[in-house]
Order: C-alpha cells, then sequence, then structure tokens
C-alpha cells in the first residue's frame, strides 16, 4: 500500500477513539448533534418523501432506523434518507441555497452504520471525527481548485468521509479501508451547478449512500487499487492536482484536526422539533447503543 | 440550444420508430456478445461479492442475474451484472472513444425492462439508444477526457443507462422525463484509471447502470436538476473534460448511429493488447516445444500500448489484462490466448513468466492503433517475425457472426450447459418476441429441480 492512502485508511481503521483530543470530540459531537436535529426537521420534506417513494419504487426493504421516521429500509438506503433528511432540515433552518454542511452525508452513514452494527454512541462519535477529518484534509489538498472548477462543496470530502467512518463502525481492516476508499474515490461526482435544484438536496443522499455501500463491499472482499488517492490516475490526478501538496494530506495526522477549525454550536429557531432527539444526542457519548436516539427521533414526530 | 433537452427530444423521437436494420443487428449482436461476457464472469469472485452484497443489503428480488439461479433488486441487480459483464474486458469497444458501452445498457434494460414487462422490440430500442447515447457523451469528449485519466466507459455510463431505463418506464418515451433522467445522471458520474488492474474497474459499469437505473426512477417521480447540465458553462462536459465539441452530441442523431462501430473483443484483455496477441498467436505453431531457444521477444506497437499496457510483469490476473506483454507471451506459449491465459495461476507460472522477462515494447508513433508486430529472437540466430496490420476484432476485421457465436459458445457452455444455442436464437429472434420469457430462460441457470429461486424477503 502506498503512503497517502494507506496512512489515511490506518488512521480511519486503527485510530485509538480515546486518542481524539477531548475538544475535537466535542466540536464532533455537537456538530453530530445538530445535523441528527436537523435530519428530524427536515424528514418530512418534499424531497426525502421523494427519494423514499423512488427507493420504495426500487424494492428497497430493510432493518435499519431512519431518523423520525416510522419506516425502516436497508442499510445504504437508510442512510441515503437520513442524508436528505439532514440537508432539508438545514434547508429549513437556513433558507434554501444555504451549503449543507459536508458532515451531513457522514453523520448520516455513521448513525445508519451505527445502528446496524449496534455499536456504542461514543464509537459511533470517533468514527464521524476519523470521517470528517479525512474527508477535510483531502478536500483541502484540493481545495481552491476544486471550487474553481465547478465541484460540488463536499463532493470529494463526503463521500470519503462516509465511507471511512461505515467503514470503521463495521470493522474494516486497514487494507479493506484502502479499498472502501478506493470506491468511494472513484466516484468524485457532485457538480456545483446542481447545488440550486432539487438535485442538490438528493445529492447527501447518494454521498451518504455510496460511503456506506464502498465500505461494505470492502466489507466483503472487494478489491481496489493500492494508490487510489495519489496514484498516476488517481483521485488527485483526476481533479487536476498530480502531486500538488498531495504529502501535506497526511502531515501531523492524528495529533493536529482541521475538525478544530469548523463551527462548533449552532443554536437551532424555536420552532424546531427536535428537542428529544437534541436531548438524546447530547448524551451519545455515554449511550450503550442508537436505539434511544432513533426513539427520540420517532417522539419528536409524534411517532410510537 | 439547450443540447440536453435536444438530447432527449432526440431519443424520444427515434425510439418510437422501427432501428433500421444494420443498427437492429448492431444492437443484437452487441446485446449477444455481453450477455454472454455477463454469463462467462457469473461465477467470479467479484460477482460472489456483489450478490452477497445485495443478498443481505438489497430489496424485493425481481431482477434475475445472467449465469446465476437467484434474482436481486433492481439497483443491486444493475451493479452486479455491469460488474460481471466487463469483468473480463472481454466485452465491446467503441474504438474511437475507448467505451465499452455494452455492460451498463445491459445491466439498466434488464433491471428495468424486466419488472416492467417490455417486448423484444422496446428491450432492444432501449439498449440501443442507451448504448448509443453513452457512446455520443464520449464522442463529445474524446480524447481529452479519458487522456486526463477517467475511465470513459464509468464517466459515460449513468448517463447512457439513465437513457436506457426511462425508455423501459410505462407509457410513450417523455422528453421532459428524459430530460431530467440525463441531468440526474449526469450528477452521479464515476471512474478513473487508477483502478486499472483491480475490480473497482469492472466496478464502473456496474454502479454507472445502478446510477442510471436511480436517476430514471427520480426522474419518473419528478424529481428535476439544473438547465443544461451537458452543454452549460459549469456542467458536465467542462468538469470532465479539458475540451469538447459540443455540437458531436447530437450530430446526425437517429441517422448516424455510433453503435454501427462498436466492436467485440477476441480476447479478454485491453483492447490495445489484440494487434500483438494476434501477432502471437500467429507466431506459435512454429515455436512449439523451442520455447527455451527463445532468446527475446520485441513488440512493435503505438504508443497508447505502452501508456495503458505497459505492465511487464503482473501478478494477477487482472492486472494482466493489462499487460501486453503478458498477452503476447501467452500467445506465445499457448498458441491461444482466452480467458485460461488471465488466471492468477497461469499469469504466475514459469514458462510464462520467463518470457515476459525476455520480451520488451518498442514504440512507434507513427504505428496505427489497431496494428502490432512481433519479432521472436531464437538461439542460434534465427528470426520469426509476424505484422499485423489491423486487428482481428477491429473496424477492418470485425468477428464474422459465426466467431461471435463461438466466442459466445466458450463463454456461456461452462456456465450453462447446452445454452449457448438457445442464448443465440433468443437474442436474434429478440425483435419480434412479445415478452422477455424467451431470454430469461436463455440466461438463468435452473435450480435441480428446474424452477428459478425467485422473489425472498431481504436477509438484512
Amino acid at each position: 500500500m502506498s503512503a497517502v492512502s494507506n496512512a489515511l485508511a490506518r488512521f480511519a481503521a486503527e485510530f485509538a477513539s480515546t486518542e481524539i483530543p477531548a475538544h475535537t470530540a466535542r466540536i464532533v459531537h455537537h456538530r453530530l448533534q445538530e445535523n441528527a436535529a436537523m435530519a428530524v426537521a427536515g424528514c418530512d420534506q418534499p424531497s426525502v418523501e421523494r427519494a423514499h417513494a423512488t427507493l420504495i419504487a426500487l424494492g428497497s426493504t430493510g432493518r435499519t432506523s431512519i431518523l423520525g421516521r416510522p419506516d425502516r429500509l436497508a442499510l445504504p438506503d437508510a442512510s441515503v434518507l437520513i442524508a436528505i433528511s439532514i440537508g432539508c432540515g438545514w434547508a429549513l433552518e437556513r433558507g434554501p441555497l444555504e451549503d449543507v454542511p459536508f458532515d451531513g452525508p457522514i453523520v448520516a452513514a455513521a448513525l445508519a452504520a451505527g445502528e446496524y452494527a449496534e455499536a456504542r454512541g461514543a464509537a459511533v462519535i470517533a468514527a464521524v471525527a476519523v470521517g470528517s477529518e479525512l474527508g477535510l484534509r483531502v478536500e483541502r489538498t484540493l481545495q481552491a481548485r476544486l471550487a474553481e472548477a465547478g465541484w460540488a462543496d463536499g463532493a470529494v470530502s463526503s463521500r470519503l468521509g462516509a465511507a471511512a467512518a461505515a467503514g470503521r463502525l463495521l470493522g474494516l481492516t486497514a487494507a479493506q479501508m484502502v479499498s472502501a476508499l478506493g470506491l468511494a474515490a472513484t466516484q468524485v461526482a457532485g457538480l456545483a451547478a446542481a447545488s440550486t435544484s432539487e438535485l442538490g438536496m438528493l445529492t447527501p443522499g447518494k454521498i451518504a449512500g455510496d460511503g456506506v455501500e464502498a465500505a461494505l463491499l470492502a466489507a466483503g472482499g472487494f478489491e481496489g487499487p493500492a494508490s487510489p488517492l495519489e496514484g498516476r490516475r488517481g483521485l488527485f490526478a483526476v481533479l487536476g492536482h498530480a502531486r500538488l501538496g498531495v504529502d501535506t494530506t497526511t502531515e501531523d495526522l492524528g495529533r493536529s484536526w482541521l475538525i478544530d477549525t469548523l463551527e462548533d454550536r449552532y443554536e437551532p429557531s424555536a420552532e424546531s422539533r427536535s428537542s428529544n432527539t437534541r436531548n438524546a444526542a447530547a448524551v451519545l457519548a455515554n449511550a450503550y447503543d442508537l436505539s434511544e436516539l432513533f426513539a427520540a427521533s420517532r417522539r419528536d414526530r409524534g411517532i410510537r | 440550444m439547450n443540447i440536453t433537452r435536444q438530447l432527449a427530444e432526440s431519443v424520444a423521437k427515434t425510439a418510437v420508430q422501427p432501428l433500421d436494420k444494420p443498427v437492429l443487428m448492431a444492437a443484437r449482436r452487441t446485446l449477444l456478445n455481453v450477455l454472454a461476457t455477463a454469463i462467462g464472469a457469473a461465477r467470479d469472485q467479484p460477482v460472489n461479492i456483489s450478490i452477497d452484497y445485495g443478498q443481505r443489503f438489497g430489496g424485493h428480488k425481481t431482477v434475475p442475474i445472467p449465469g446465476r439461479c437467484l434474482s436481486m433488486d433492481p439497483i443491486r441487480a444493475a451493479l452486479t451484472v455491469g460488474l460481471a459483464a466487463h469483468l473480463d474486458d472481454f466485452d465491446d469497444t467503441h474504438l474511437a472513444t475507448v467505451i465499452h458501452p455494452g455492460a451498463a445498457t445491459l445491466a439498466a434494460t434488464l433491471a428495468v425492462g424486466v419488472p416492467n414487462r417490455v417486448s423484444g422490440a422496446q428491450f432492444l430500442t432501449a439498449f440501443a439508444l442507451g448504448c448509443e447515447v453513452a457512446v455520443r457523451v464520449g464522442v463529445t469528449m474524446s480524447p481529452w477526457h479519458y487522456d486526463q485519466g477517467w475511465h470513459i466507459t464509468g464517466t459515460c455510463a449513468p448517463i447512457g443507462a439513465a437513457v436506457a431505463a426511462t425508455l423501459l418506464h410505462d407509457g410513450e418515451p417523455d422528453a421532459d422525463v428524459l430530460e431530467r433522467a440525463i441531468t440526474i445522471a449526469a450528477q452521479f458520474s464515476l471512474g478513473n484509471r487508477e483502478t486499472f488492474g483491480s475490480m473497482i474497474k469492472s466496478f464502473h459499469p456496474g454502479k454507472g447502470a445502478a446510477n442510471g437505473v436511480l436517476a430514471a426512477a427520480l426522474a419518473a417521480a419528478g424529481a428535476t436538476g439544473s438547465e443544461d447540465i451537458l452543454g452549460r458553462a459549469d456542467g458536465f462536459f467542462t468538469l470532465l473534460a479539458s475540451h469538447h465539441e459540443p455540437e458531436l452530441l447530437n450530430l446526425g442523431f437517429g441517422s448516424k448511429w455510433e453503435l454501427l462501430d462498436n466492436t467485440f473483443k477476441p480476447y479478454p484483455c485491453g483492447i490495445v493488447c489484440h494487434p500483438a496477441i494476434d501477432a502471437a498467436v500467429a507466431i506459435a505453431p512454429q515455436l512449439r516445444g523451442h520455447l527455451d531457444q527463445i532468446e527475446s521477444v520485441e513488440v512493435q506497437c503505438h504508443p497508447l500500448v505502452a501508456e495503458l499496457t505497459g505492465n511487464p510483469q503482473p501478478k494477477t490476473g487482472l492486472q494482466a489484462k493489462f499487460s501486453t506483454i503478458h498477452g503476447v507471451a501467452a500467445g506465445l506459449c499457448d498458441g491461444h490466448v482466452a480467458l485460461a491465459q488471465y488466471t492468477d495461476e497461469r499469469v504466475g507460472r514459469k514458462d510464462v513468466v520467463t518470457v515476459r522477462s525476455l520480451s520488451s515494447l518498442v514504440v512507434e508513433a507513427q504505428r496505427p492503433r489497431d496494428s502490432a508486430a512481433v519479432t521472436v529472437h531464437l538461439r542460434g540466430g534465427q528470426t520469426l517475425n509476424q505484422e499485423i496490420a489491423h486487428a482481428r476484432g477491429s473496424l477492418a476485421r470485425p468477428l464474422t457472426q459465426a466467431e461471435l457465436e463461438d466466442k459466445v459458445h466458450h463463454l456461456v457452455e461452462p456456465v450453462l450447459p447446452g445454452g449457448s444455442a438457445a442464448l443465440v436464437s433468443s437474442v436474434m429472434e429478440l425483435a419480434a418476441a412479445p415478452d422477455l420469457d424467451s431470454l430469461l430462460r436463455a440466461i438463468q441457470r435452473r435450480s435441480p429441480a428446474g424452477a428459478d429461486l425467485t422473489d425472498a424477503r431481504s436477509g438484512e
């Protein structure tokens, strides 16, 4: 395995959650709490309903929960709906043209995979942390060029982060994680031109689902190239940045965190209908699993 | 004009007309070839991984998997079938773009056509148009797109698949829905060439098909995107290619078909390897029993051969598909090149490893892409040489129908014993078939009891 992809894969799969700095974990936890609350706020919006109807028409069925909704779908499809709900919730709070936080799909993937894997709350928070950090670092290597070229915010970081978070919770080894990252990295799509349309609301769902699927396929033995990110025709190269600052991607990995530069806390509007969810998410670090979080989200929506 | 809208209107208009005879034959041959490759690879490990994933996390099982005795939900079936059809790199090639359009389009047409119980004619028309659109998208941005490192089969797949899938939904072809489907599919592109030599290469047409099926379903449900996603200044073509020629996307649509230039591979490996393999296979009879006399092997070739398939000592079968030197060595050692020459075991055997170590590529800038020459220097000074002006399977030497059916036979019989004849006849007669029943009987593996496994709940 080559340097950058290998280092990121090992980080995602093996970095001890106890080594995540307390202030970094707190930011991640707060953002997870907000994203979960937004999912509940947005879970009945037209884009969510349309995506849900489409997945059902395509035969989707399963046992993974969807925040704020009574139905359950298969793990990848549940992550799709959670992510779209998060985006719709943020659009309600901040207005439809505001950028959806890049970690929406990562949180969605982690919550869905975490429920499937019966993970503890602390493990889910750690998964979101490593997934977010990984995604942020890759996107930093590309940052200015991505926006200039016309790729949507989060087009790269979110899918990689979702694959990493889900993969960690599914117990991927470092070698398997390279394959998961390879599957995610080859799906770079996300045009900024779509951002102001309904497709812009649906895309975070696709990103979350793709990330979860990448992790599941890698867990099943699907293998990719050794250097999916830094290889001669890999992610960095096709986006026009061959060898440009590639090594900075893994500088001080695990010691310095780009997450620390993110917005920590957001106070929702008084109309937010997610108080139970927010409360359950607030104690997630001590939760044995995610069942109370999903149950709280259904209570917020009046679902028994 | 809005080229996305124009494309949608062209597709809608063409879809309600009977296919011209040459186009119909090209569609049949493309379909036959790619069904055979899908069946041939149906039991391979990456396909098993995809099936296991789909069985555990998929939905209601309505789409049969060619070569297997099971069905999957449309999205996971599309992923699996597209992956299988491209896995052996034995499918089709539109030589001007190097797109392999059949795999993703087959996967999408099966995924939507079967549950919607379409007629044979509808299926073939959707398949033809799906391939055509995928290739035209590629033509518009070739060669710059591929040169940048994108895997053009994957990047164009969702749009072609979305067109095929949309045409197989209920009702008359609708330009509005087609436009939305193309727009959504353009957002779901994928594929870089770092994945060559790994399982992910074949993931691209599979995922492209799944994305196209999803895009079509979202479009049918009314989802919308931005205007003219293909033609706008910040749109699909601008992001994925340093240069493109938008006028080519719709030029002569319906009267000039790129599908007529689709060719079928005689060897299961990268297309640029083929002329050199032809040369090696031609030399092999003269070498029989004298492989130990080889002193060196030179392969005179086009620059793309070194660029795309320059690996001199692959370690696995997948890697070997992108090694012209392996193809030549296998041809010299075995006298023929087929799937057996690309197993991990064959790739690692001493005789072919030795011949590879004695071989080198000699790049000739002016050499045409479908030509090559192989020169074998023997101890004692003798030289064996073979020049190939046009590779078998190229536009100048396309596989005859007999050669194609022979390929089908060799791919299908190990998986569906006695089934290749039924597959050929069901495809060649598909245009007149009222439904897909005959085709489905021909592609499915029967259980010992004679019945197929059908709908069962997800195992999650």
